[in-house]
C-alpha cells in the first residue's frame, strides 16, 4: 500500500465460515432454514480476472464487485459451509484472500421476506441482515435474530459495522 | 413560551419548567452582584457573553445548517418532506419553516432558527430511509413543536449564564498569569481573591449547565406533548423514538459495497443551538420517560396503549 500506510494486506479470515451449521441449528428454533442459495462477493480487482468454479456461478453487480453463486440449493446447512469454504480457500490460494468482501447466506420462514446472515472476511463475523423493499431494513427483526443466535456465536458486536448488501443474490 | 392556540398545556410540566427558569434567573442575580463587587471587567466580560449568545441566537439557522453539512431543499426536491411539513403547519396555524435535508446516515432531525419566521427545520437521509411516513410526521410533529415555543430563545437565554460564569473564569485565569505581577503590594490578597472568583464562576459554570440541561430535558417532553397531540398519533412518535435511539440506530443503512470512511458519526459543536431528536449529551429525557408519557397521551386521546417492548 502507500509511502507509510500498511505494508502487508490484512489476511482474511476464513474458517469462520465453518460455523454456519451452527448457527442454521439455532434459527431453526425460529422456523428460518437455508433457502439453500449463497454466494460470495468479491471486490474488483485491478488486473485480476476471477474464474467460478464447477458449483459456482459467476455474475456482476452495479458496483462494479463479481458475485460467485452456489448452483446447487440443497439446504443442508452443513454442506451449503463446507462449499462456501471450499470456494474461498481456492480463491485465498489463487491471490483473491484479500479481495473476498463478504459471503451472503439467504433464509426463509416460508412467510415473511427473506432474510441473510452476511459473513465478513475481514472480521470473521457474522451479521443478519433483514431487507424490506429496496432500502429499508427491518432492524427490529435483526435485532431478534441475534438474540436468537445466542451470544457465543461469532457475531459481530459493534453494530454500526452491520452493513447492508442490497439486492444480494437469493435475498 | 407561547403555545399555539391548538395544544393545550400541560401544568405540571410548565410549574416544573418555571421553577428551573426562575432557579437559572436567581443564579443570575447572583452572578451580577459577584461580578460587581469584584469590579474586574465585570462589564467587559457581559457585553462579550451579550455577543456570543447574541450572534448564536440570531444566526442559529444558518450555523445548524452549517454544523451538519445541510441545505434547504426545495418542494421538487423533497416532495414528501414537504407534504409532511405543509400538513403540520397548516394543523398547528403557524408559519412554514425552510426545509433541509443534511445527507448522512446518522438518524436524526433538528429544528433551529430565531423565531417561527426565521426557523428551519432538518432531516438527516438517515432518518428518512428508517422511518415510515406516519413515523416522520411524528419526528417533524416535535421539531415543529420547539419551534412554535420559540425554544431557541429561551434555551439561548437559559444558556447566558453559563457562557458568562465560564467566559469570566477564562479571563480571570488569564489576567493572573500576565497581569497580576507588576503591582507587589497587593499581590498576595489579590491572588486569594482571584482564586475565590474564579472557583465561584466555576461552580456558577457547573450549576447553570446542570440547569439547562434539566430545561432542556423539560422542553423535550414537552416538544413530544405537542407534537403528539398536533399529529394525534402517539404511538407514531414513540415507534420512530425506539427506532432512532440505542441499538436500532446504529445498524448502518449504506450498502457495504459504498461503504464511506469509517467517520459516519459527528459531533453537532456546541455553537450549534439546534434542537434536535437524539443528542450524544444528556439535554434529552430517557426513552423510557418519553415513551411512558406518550403511552399517556394515547390513553388520554382514547387510543389504545403503546405496547412498549
Amino acid at each position: 500500500m502507500g509511502l507509510l500506510g500498511r505494508t502487508k494486506v490484512a489476511k482474511p479470515y476464513l474458517d469462520g465460515l465453518t460455523t454456519l451449521p451452527m448457527l442454521a441449528a439455532a434459527l431453526r428454533n425460529a422456523g428460518l432454514r437455508p433457502t439453500g442459495a449463497a454466494s460470495v462477493c468479491v471486490k474488483p480487482l485491478e488486473g485480476g480476472v476471477v474464474s467460478g468454479s464447477a458449483d459456482f456461478d459467476m455474475s456482476s453487480d452495479e458496483f462494479g464487485f463479481t458475485w460467485l453463486t452456489r448452483r446447487t440449493t440443497s439446504d443442508d446447512a452443513g454442506r451449503l459451509a463446507d462449499d462456501l469454504h471450499r470456494l474461498v480457500v481456492a480463491g485465498d490460494e489463487a491471490g483473491f484472500g484479500s479481495a473476498l468482501l463478504c459471503a451472503v447466506v439467504p433464509f426463509s420462514d416460508g412467510r415473511k421476506p427473506t432474510v441473510a446472515l452476511i459473513y465478513r472476511f475481514t472480521r470473521g463475523t457474522w451479521y443478519p441482515f433483514a431487507p424490506i423493499d429496496t432500502d429499508q431494513r427491518d432492524n427490529v427483526r435483526e435485532l431478534e435474530i441475534r438474540t436468537q443466535l445466542g451470544k457465543d456465536a461469532n457475531i459481530e458486536k459493534d453494530l454500526t459495522r452491520w452493513a447492508p448488501v442490497w439486492g444480494a443474490p437469493g435475498v | 413560551m407561547s403555545t399555539t392556540s391548538r395544544i393545550p398545556s400541560d401544568h405540571g410540566l410548565s410549574a416544573r419548567m418555571g421553577f428551573t427558569m426562575f432557579l437559572i434567573g436567581a443564579l443570575y442575580v447572583g452572578v451580577m452582584a459577584l461580578l460587581i463587587a469584584s469590579g474586574i471587567s465585570a462589564g467587559f466580560v457581559i457585553v462579550i457573553a451579550v455577543i456570543v449568545l447574541f450572534c448564536q441566537y440570531w444566526f442559529s439557522d444558518k450555523i445548524s445548517l452549517y454544523a451538519m453539512h445541510a441545505r434547504e431543499v426545495t418542494p421538487q426536491e423533497a416532495p414528501e418532506l414537504h407534504a409532511i411539513v405543509d400538513r403540520l403547519c397548516a394543523s398547528a396555524d403557524m408559519p412554514k419553516p425552510r426545509v433541509a435535508i443534511a445527507d448522512t446516515d446518522m438518524p436524526n432531525a433538528f429544528a433551529t432558527g430565531r423565531s417561527p419566521k426565521h426557523a428551519v427545520v432538518c432531516a438527516t437521509s438517515g432518518i428518512m430511509r428508517r422511518l415510515d411516513a406516519d413515523e416522520l410526521e411524528g419526528v417533524l410533529g416535535h421539531e415543529l413543536s420547539h419551534v412554535a415555543h420559540r425554544d431557541v430563545a429561551v434555551m439561548t437565554f437559559a444558556s447566558f449564564l453559563g457562557v458568562a460564569a465560564g467566559l469570566f473564569t477564562r479571563m480571570m485565569f488569564w489576567s493572573s498569569l500576565f497581569g497580576g505581577s507588576y503591582d507587589d503590594d497587593e499581590d498576595n490578597g489579590g491572588a486569594a481573591g482571584y482564586l475565590v472568583i474564579m472557583l465561584v464562576s466555576m461552580l456558577v459554570y457547573a450549576l447553570s449547565f446542570l440547569l439547562t440541561r434539566t430545561l432542556s430535558r423539560y422542553r423535550e417532553l414537552s416538544a413530544d406533548r405537542s407534537g403528539a397531540i398536533l399529529t394525534g398519533r402517539p404511538s407514531s412518535l414513540a415507534s420512530a423514538l425506539r427506532k432512532i435511539t440505542g441499538d436500532m440506530a446504529r445498524i448502518p443503512t449504506s450498502d457495504l459495497r459504498t461503504a464511506e470512511p469509517f467517520n459516519a458519526f459527528f459531533f453537532t459543536p456546541a455553537l450549534a443551538n439546534g434542537f434536535s431528536i437524539s443528542s450524544l449529551f444528556s439535554t434529552h429525557p430517557s426513552l423510557d420517560k418519553r415513551l411512558a408519557q406518550l403511552d399517556e397521551i394515547a390513553r388520554e386521546l382514547g387510543q389504545p396503549a403503546i405496547v412498549t417492548h
